[in-house]
């Protein structure tokens, strides 16, 4: 799979935008599942911003290392960026901390089961030192090794970290009133 | 293994990466202890959890965003474009300030703004103590001259006309002296060319003069039979 990338990767280089077109086919749906859980909202704008920077940075590539590992770095990027723009605006008082909290549009949150409600609640109130690490070995299907490399730490202490993020994601749960019950899908 | 040991693999187990040589004694611990086997099905409940958010399906088109980075590049190109010429005016300004010699001073009641580079110590401070009129600034350079700054400009500006006037004379003066060289060479000129005219009248005099001699002298053989072709056909005739 990484061969394939990198071979997309010289032709996008080579200027062959249909290159762009089947990465955007191969990672779109792993981008935007990272970046919904990382970021919470505006997830198609910031996917596209992804690609973006892929495409800005197509002449700094090299087939080193696996792609997925880069491309999941540049996601991390801009899932941050995102987070300090709107605590930036939440600072500047352009929005209201209710909006910040509750990522989703009402109409979309009433559509969602209140346990998954309460999961995504519980997900997004997690520190980022433990929501990024369990975000990219969850939904972006990385090794620990992988996950590692992304975010510049030691294996062990992505081990350790999203280990803490899952007993912390059960212990919010249970504080926001969810049965013990619910807890065991 | 113990509890401790056991506990650094629940991840890589709740995850499927555990190492194969760690998976018997793990299991075989776990056997044993409740309280971890307590503690590794919770983790795996809690991994399942995050399986209940629901996804929703994105569709990024090339074309969209290879369209945004045109117009990032283009915003990027009129930003620095923007950024450059402000800096420029910034710098303009500075440079304006720094020849000027722009010189503002905030004092307790007064405000002072000079520019130039006379007049250094034309303000002093009042002193305490000294009588003034309420408000307004006792100066030393005051009582002398009310102001400095402007007489020595004054001062200057009369060198500057007086320096002004000994080039213009200087060019003046250069000016004659250049008309009256250029008077001579112009006459030269004209006798040159009145001589050089009489030369060319006589060259061609003599050119003429030459020709009609010439002419006179020398007729070219058969001239005088095309003179006269009753000659021609009188010479044909013969036998």
């Amino acid at each position: 799979m990484s061969q394939a990338d990198h071979e997309l990767m010289r032709r996008l280089r080579e200027g062959r935008t249909e290159a762009l077109d089947e990465l955007l086919r191969r990672w779109e749906g792993p981008v935007a599942r990272v970046l919904g859980r990382l970021a919470g909202r505006d997830v198609e704008d910031l996917s596209q911003e992804v690609f973006l920077r892929v495409l800005a940075a197509r002449e700094r590539y090299r087939a080193r290392g696996a792609f997925s590992t880069w491309l999941y770095r540049i996601v991390l990027n801009v899932a941050r960026d995102a987070a300090r723009r709107r605590r930036l605006r939440v600072w500047l008082s352009l929005e209201n901390h209710e909006v910040q909290s509750n990522g989703a549009p009402p109409a979309e949150s009433a559509q969602r089961s209140e346990l998954a409600e309460s999961v995504r609640r519980a997900l997004d109130a997690l520190p980022p030192r433990l929501r990024e690490p369990l975000v990219m070995k969850h939904f972006g299907e990385l090794t620990f090794a992988e996950v590692a490399a992304v975010l510049g730490v030691p294996a062990s202490t992505v081990k350790s970290r999203v280990q803490a993020g899952l007993e912390r994601l059960r212990s919010e749960l249970r504080r926001r009133g969810i049965d013990e019950r619910e807890l065991k899908p | 293994m113990n509890c401790e040991q056991a506990k650094r693999h629940f991840i890589e187990s709740v995850y499927g990466e555990l190492d194969t040589r760690q998976r018997a004694p793990l299991e075989q611990h776990l056997a044993s202890c409740e309280a971890c086997r307590g503690k590794l099905t919770r983790l795996e409940q809690s991994r399942k959890l995050l399986d209940v958010l629901g996804e929703k399906p994105v569709r990024i088109e090339a074309e969209a965003v290879l369209e945004r980075a045109g117009r990032r590049a283009l915003h990027s190109s009129r930003r620095w474009r923007r950024g450059a010429l402000a800096t420029a005016a910034v710098a303009a300004c500075l440079l304006a300030v720094m020849l000027s010699g722009l010189r503002v001073e905030w004092h307790a009641t007064y405000l002072v703004v000079a520019w130039g580079n006379g007049g250094e110590d034309a303000v002093v401070e009042p002193r305490p103590g000294e009588a003034g009129i309420p408000g307004t600034p006792k100066t030393a350079a005051l009582q002398a001259d009310p102001w400095p700054v402007i007489h020595d400009q004054g001062k200057r500006l009369e060198s500057l006309d007086e320096l002004v006037r000994l080039v213009v004379a200087e060019l003046e003066s250069a000016e004659r002296r250049q008309g009256r060289a250029l008077g001579t060479l112009q006459s030269q000129f004209a006798e040159l060319h009145r001589q050089n005219a009489l030369r060319w009248k006589l060259l061609d005099q003599d050119v003429r003069d030459l020709g009609a001699t010439y002419l006179a002298a020398y007729r070219p053989p058969g001239s005088d039979a095309r003179a006269n072709p009753s000659d021609q056909n009188e010479q044909g005739d013969r036998p």
